[in-house]
């Protein structure tokens, strides 16, 4: 682990904008997992000891429409998920990788890690 | 001419042809003609020759609820995921923000191809930024299947009820055999 896959704290939250097109919505009101498969790695905030509604705000600010799902650093952690700081103007933003941060490859979560976020949301904001 | 007026005089009256419909949970009985004849409770349906004609077969008893209301479930759903596909036909370049590409004829003309084989079964469908479209199924049980179809091939993952996982590629041809499979197969 490199100094950008940053130690995180388990009892963290990520915070990650679902598109307002609702295309990612199920019929019954959850969310796919492919709202969470980016080749790009998957955006999101670390909450870094913010109230949620403090997170929603700053998420808001970037003009970040859709619902924003909460998620447990501890979900990530277990599927092995790669939290990574890439030193972006927003503090708080992370990228979620599949493995350590590849410049030039694929960078989508599995489809293990992609179901782990969406079946283990704690909150939608 | 009066002889084959006669007879059709002589010809047994044909019964009117009745249909069993649900509507607001009120059993009818409609004739083919369109006319509706008075509402029936469950049983006065149940004595109706038709039926009756079934329980002399043997047959197992029928609940025609179920039978309609899954069908128009199905139906429904799969009305949804023809205009969830259509939809996703016309998203653009940068649909998600963040880069991601408009969705490519030959892929899009596929999944049209292969959800037409699934009207049974109707996936829920979602883009996804690789490129690729998302078909997903799920079970009571809890177990879940996923196709992300490419243009070549599609890469299925399937979750059992007992929390297995699999995960292998496969040609789009397969799909629908795979879907049936999945619906027919018991937990795992």
């Amino acid at each position: 682990m490199n100094e950008r896959e940053n130690s995180v704290n388990s009892t963290d939250y990520v915070y990650r904008a679902i598109h307002p097109n609702r295309n990612f919505i199920k019929a019954d009101g959850s969310i796919s997992s492919a709202a969470f498969k980016d080749p790009k790695g998957l955006s999101v905030e670390q909450g870094l000891g913010r109230a949620d509604k403090d997170v929603v705000t700053h998420i808001r600010q970037a003009k970040l429409q859709g619902k924003i799902t909460k998620i447990s650093v501890k979900v990530c952690i277990n599927a092995n998920i790669t939290i990574y700081n890439d030193k972006a103007k927003n503090i708080y933003h992370r990228l979620l990788l599949n493995r350590p941060y590849d410049h030039n490859g694929n960078n989508t979560l599995t489809k293990t890690q992609a179901r782990a976020l969406a079946t283990n949301i704690s909150a939608l904001l | 001419m009066p002889k084959v007026k006669a007879e059709r005089n002589e010809l047994p009256k044909k019964k009117p042809r009745t249909r069993v419909t649900m509507k607001n949970g009120k059993v009818e009985l409609v004739t083919m003609n369109g006319a509706k004849r008075p509402s029936y409770t469950r049983d006065s349906v149940m004595r109706h020759p038709a039926i009756g004609t079934l329980r002399n077969r043997s047959v197992n008893v029928i609940d025609i609820s179920k039978i309609e209301s899954s069908f128009e479930k199905n139906h429904k759903l799969f009305i949804n995921a023809l205009k969830k596909l259509a939809a996703i036909s016309n998203l653009k370049d940068n649909w998600n923000d963040n880069g991601a590409k408009r969705f490519e004829n030959i892929l899009l003309v596929k999944c049209f191809t292969i959800l037409s084989t699934l009207e049974k079964f109707p996936p829920e469908i979602f883009p996804v930024a690789d490129g690729s479209i998302q078909f997903e199924f799920e079970k009571e049980d809890g177990s879940y299947l996923e196709f992300d179809i490419f243009e070549n091939e599609a890469s299925e993952f399937v979750v059992y009820s007992g929390g297995k996982e699999v995960e292998k590629t496969i040609a789009c041809d397969k799909i629908a055999k795979e879907v049936k499979f999945f619906y027919e197969r018991t937990g795992e």
